[in-house]
């Protein structure tokens, strides 16, 4: 059995990524998928190396391509899966429950005109936390493009867009203090899916450790 | 499409995620390549599963939970290969039984004469 060389292997994996294939989970199985099979026409039909891999791609290319776009829809997926499933747990809803009631008690310190200018503010204070943890874990685990990683940024994206419209629908509300329940409300939401973002991302960094510790960057 | 190449593709589509996870079953891990060869092995080529249709339904698999991976380096590069889950562990049996059940209504419609024997 013919056994590809690094540099045949690193054609394949230079080709995949020019081919738009960014993602380093996605693209190192499909480079390998690709060199296995290689390999096995290599070896049936006696062919060199370039010969092969043009063939095999004029015939494959577009399923590959394909594939790429399912394994992206796929990790949104799991990604929104994870949010769904931390969101139902008990002790999210422990958490909340004491962030409204902290929420509510703090309010009550503050002034009703002030209140109105700090909400201008909640959507991008919100988010500040997880971009933080995010860009922090890609600069010290120096993690390659994986798609669970990057496709992050569709969730804090999402999140972003939540906690904005939740921040104008509640500012109309905000007249007098016999109001501050919906801002505490508003808060403990915000907080809640915050810090359950933030538990995700540490998890997907952690699991991408786990996995592909193999990788030389991990 | 290009999900299967066969005599009749509709009828093993809705079995490829019970095939894989009885592959899986059957060996403690399996990549991509090696599921494709196995199945075409076993059928003597009657049946060829396409990256086009085995990649999406392991990563779905793997995001439901189903199928663990474990990323090793081989021949000069890296391969991931896929385990099951206890979860995964107990959805190949439930999805086998589906299977066999459909197999012998299947066999009641189409010979009646032989499911009676």
């Amino acid at each position: 059995m013919v056994r590809l060389e690094r540099e045949d292997i690193g054609f394949i994996e230079n080709y995949l990524e020019n081919s738009d294939i960014f993602y380093a989970d996605i693209r190192l199985e499909m480079t390998d998928h690709v060199a296995s099979e290689i390999e096995q026409l290599m070896s049936s039909e006696n062919t060199e190396f370039y010969e092969t891999f043009k063939s095999y791609m004029v015939n494959n290319k577009t399923v590959l391509l394909e594939n790429n776009k399912q394994f992206i829809r796929a990790a949104d997926t799991s990604i929104l899966k994870r949010l769904y499933f931390e969101l139902i747990k008990r002790p999210t809803l422990l958490v909340f429950c004491a962030l409204l009631f902290m929420s509510y008690k703090w309010l009550l310190t503050i002034d009703v005109e002030n209140l109105k200018d700090y909400m201008v503010m909640i959507p991008i204070i919100s988010i500040t936390p997880f971009l933080i943890v995010y860009v922090c874990s890609l600069k010290i685990f120096k993690i390659p493009r994986f798609s669970g990683v990057e496709r992050l940024g569709l969730l804090y994206l999402m999140s972003f867009q939540v906690f904005n419209l939740l921040s104008l629908f509640t500012r109309i509300y905000v007249k007098s203090e016999h109001n501050f329940y919906i801002v505490a409300l508003l808060i403990a939401i915000i907080v809640t899916f915050s810090l359950l973002i933030i538990k995700i991302t540490f998890k997907i960094i952690n699991q991408y450790r786990n996995d592909y510790k193999f990788m030389k960057s991990l | 499409m290009y999900i299967w190449f066969m005599a009749n593709s509709k009828l093993y589509k809705g079995s490829l995620v019970t095939i894989i996870l009885k592959l899986l079953n059957e060996s403690n891990k399996m990549y991509g390549y090696e599921i494709t060869q196995k199945v075409k092995e076993l059928t003597r080529g009657e049946l060829k599963i396409t990256e086009g249709a085995l990649y999406p339904a392991l990563h779905k698999l793997e995001a439901e939970g189903l199928l663990e991976v474990e990323v090793k380096k081989v021949d000069n590069r890296l391969r991931k290969y896929y385990k099951l889950t206890e979860k995964g562990n107990k959805e190949t049996v439930s999805k086998l039984q589906e299977l066999q059940e459909y197999i012998k209504t299947m066999q009641v419609l189409v010979n009646p004469k032989l499911s009676l024997e």
